[in-house]
């Protein structure tokens, strides 16, 4: 579509301001709460609301736990798909319509559930039954609902410290018992695996809250400083990265000590360019030849004659040549016709034309030879203008009628650029043979010869009386 | 204004004199160093003095094509015409008679025979310039491409004498 109306077409001009219709842009519906020094906002209450919220998800958490740590492996649906769920919860905003400010807050606070994809779906009775199982593995836990302290409860807007410290007290007593109940069974493992414990050892100062969740634990043993492996390998790194300096160090040196050597090198050579530049100046080449007139003197005078006979002769023969030019234009001018003629033969004879016209092949290429330097090709200076160009090529030999018509071409046009489909004129040609004037019968002649003035073209014989008078 | 042909100096062949050397070969004579340094304000004597520090015969040589000191010369006598004015004609032309004849310095009678040549009359020229003709003192040469070479001076007034181009410069025909 190519209107100008159609708001993708490649004539759209935009949006006709007097079609849409005008939004203006403050909306007044829209309420703005101001924040205002002094003043807590409306979410903020204080007390209640929070303690409500509170018992209410308190099963849901418990629940959730369980799940968490019974399950081998516990697999959230994908982050986005949760996301995007929230966001779809979020802007429906259904439960969340009569919602203050603190309930909000709570709401963030809280932690979404996580789907668990591997656990396969319990009976409720399988799910008491893990549940009682869960428990007795984690000793002295108390199943009480709303004791607080002891509830495993992710809720971490128990803002009470003490509350909170007394928590960790306890677990840690746990942990500690644990891992003496299971000290005599690890003890076989820990002396056949020894690195395994230096990790254990780190794994001492993780948060407490892992604990409980993990498996058996490795009895920390004490390894000194020399035995330790991450000591170990942090002096290898160390000493790594020391050599490596070091080594750097040095080639940094060697590469300046080359760099310097190729530094002298060039300077040598470029001052050496120069002075053989200078040098290569006018003053070497004179110096190299010899001006002096002192040194072979017998020589040079024998040099000397033998130009100067040169020159001689030069000058006699183009005062002959001028001489003899005068002559003959003077004879010339006083020829008759008939001496004239001969002349003509005679000269032309003396100064052939140029050579005999080769014969060619069919589609045999021809070259020009260009109009200039001619006189080089005459004279036979150059050998190169001596040259027959129109010898035919192995490519020109070959017969050209036993190629496919299209390939009847001259030599270096099949197949290039250059290639027309005209290959030679006769191709063309569209005479009519079969016309009656122009066959060379015997009657087409006789009839020729009988037309007017068409009679005596053959005969050059002068007209005598011998003839009349037949 | 350095450049320009002394005014009291006779129209040669009808024209400027300096005009005789071409233009492009003149400008960049004009240009050169050589010209610019020794050759401002030379005399007739003080030219004797430069030709004898002359080296070769050339005209313009090399891939930008350089101006000979000779042919600085050249131009320079030209420019200064060293005929004096008011002197009876017999006695004109004395100066560079005389460098000519002078059997010392070769490159110096080379110059001569070679201003000679472009400004005189035919007669004189050849009555100058066939005695010369025994004088087989070598001479260097420098060609367009640079390249140095010997030649004698019978060699070169023969040149003068025949060709339409030497050293740059185009020589009237002789009859």
């Amino acid at each position: 579509m190519a209107t100008a109306e159609y708001k993708h077409s490649i004539l759209w001009r935009g949006e006709d301001p007097t079609k849409t219709r005008f939004k203006p842009a403050y909306d007044g519906s829209k309420k703005v709460t101001r924040y205002r020094r002094g003043q807590a906002p409306e979410w903020a209450e204080e007390g209640k609301k929070v303690q409500k919220r509170q018992e209410k998800p308190e099963e849901d958490l418990r629940k959730a736990k369980r799940r968490r740590q019974a399950a081998a492996v516990v697999l959230e649906a994908d982050s986005a798909s949760s996301r995007l769920a929230r966001l779809q919860r979020s802007e429906t905003g259904e439960e969340r319509k009569g919602e203050t400010g603190t309930e909000r807050l709570l709401r963030h606070r809280r932690i979404e559930e996580a789907v668990i994809l591997e656990a396969e779906p319990k009976d409720e009775a399988d799910v008491t039954e893990e549940k009682k199982e869960v428990l007795k593995e984690e000793l002295d836990l108390d199943l009480k609902p709303g004791v607080a302290e002891l509830s495993f409860e992710i809720n971490e807007e128990d803002e009470d410290l003490e509350i909170r410290q007394l928590r960790r007290e306890k677990m840690r007593e746990k942990a500690l018992s644990k891992r003496k109940i299971e000290e005599d069974v690890l003890k076989v493992e820990l002396e056949e695996e020894q690195e395994e414990v230096a990790e254990e050892s780190e794994y001492e100062s993780e948060s407490e809250e892992d604990d409980p969740r993990r498996g058996p634990l490795m009895k920390p043993v004490f390894v000194s400083k020399a035995n330790r492996e991450t000591v170990r390998e942090k002096e290898m790194i160390e000493k790594e990265e020391e050599d490596a300096r070091r080594k750097k160090e040095v080639r940094a040196l060697e590469r300046k000590a080359e760099s310097k050597v190729l530094l002298i090198d060039k300077i040598q050579e470029e001052a050496e360019a120069e002075r053989l530049a200078a040098e290569e100046d006018d003053r070497s080449d004179i110096e190299l030849l010899d001006d002096d007139d002192e040194k072979n003197e017998a020589e040079e005078y024998e040099l000397w004659k033998i130009r100067e006979l040169k020159r001689i002769k030069r000058d006699k023969e183009e005062r002959l040549q001028r001489q003899k030019e005068i002559e003959f234009v003077l004879k010339r001018r006083q020829m008759t016709d008939e001496e004239r003629a001969k002349d003509d033969a005679r000269l032309d004879a003396a100064n052939p034309k140029r050579a005999d016209v080769k014969q060619f092949n069919f589609l045999q290429k021809y070259y020009h030879r260009g109009g200039f330097f001619q006189d080089k090709a005459a004279s036979g200076e150059e050998a190169l203008y001596l040259r027959d160009y129109h010898e035919p090529l192995e490519e020109e030999k070959y017969d050209k009628n036993l190629l496919p018509k299209a390939m009847q071409l001259r030599r270096g046009e099949f197949g290039k650029k250059g290639q027309v489909k005209h290959s030679h004129l006769t191709d063309v040609d569209t005479t009519d043979m079969s016309a009656a004037w122009s066959q060379s019968s015997k009657v087409v002649q006789r009839y020729q010869e009988k037309m007017a003035a068409a009679k005596g073209v053959t005969n050059f014989e002068r007209p005598s009386m011998k003839n009349r008078l037949q | 204004m350095a450049n320009r042909t002394d005014p009291d100096a006779d129209t040669v062949h009808g024209a400027n004199p300096q005009f005789l050397v071409d233009r492009i070969v003149r400008v960049k004579i004009y240009n050169d160093a050589y010209w610019k340094e020794y050759c401002f304000g030379l005399t007739t004597e003080s030219l004797i003095d430069e030709a004898a520090r002359l080296d070769y015969v050339a005209g313009t040589y090399g891939g930008r094509r350089r101006p000979s000191r000779f042919l600085c010369l050249f131009l320079k006598l030209l420019q200064i015409q060293p005929e004096e004015a008011g002197l009876r004609p017999r006695l004109r032309r004395d100066v560079v008679m005389e460098y000519i004849k002078q059997p010392e310095l070769k490159y110096l009678r080379a110059l001569g025979c070679a201003y000679l040549r472009i400004t005189a009359r035919y007669l004189t020229i050849y009555q100058t310039l066939e005695p010369l003709f025994a004088d087989y003192r070598k001479l260097r040469y420098r060609d367009m491409n640079g390249k140095m070479s010997i030649i004698r001076m019978d060699e070169f007034v023969d040149w003068l004498m025949r060709e339409e181009t030497i050293c740059d410069v185009l020589w009237q025909k002789l009859l």
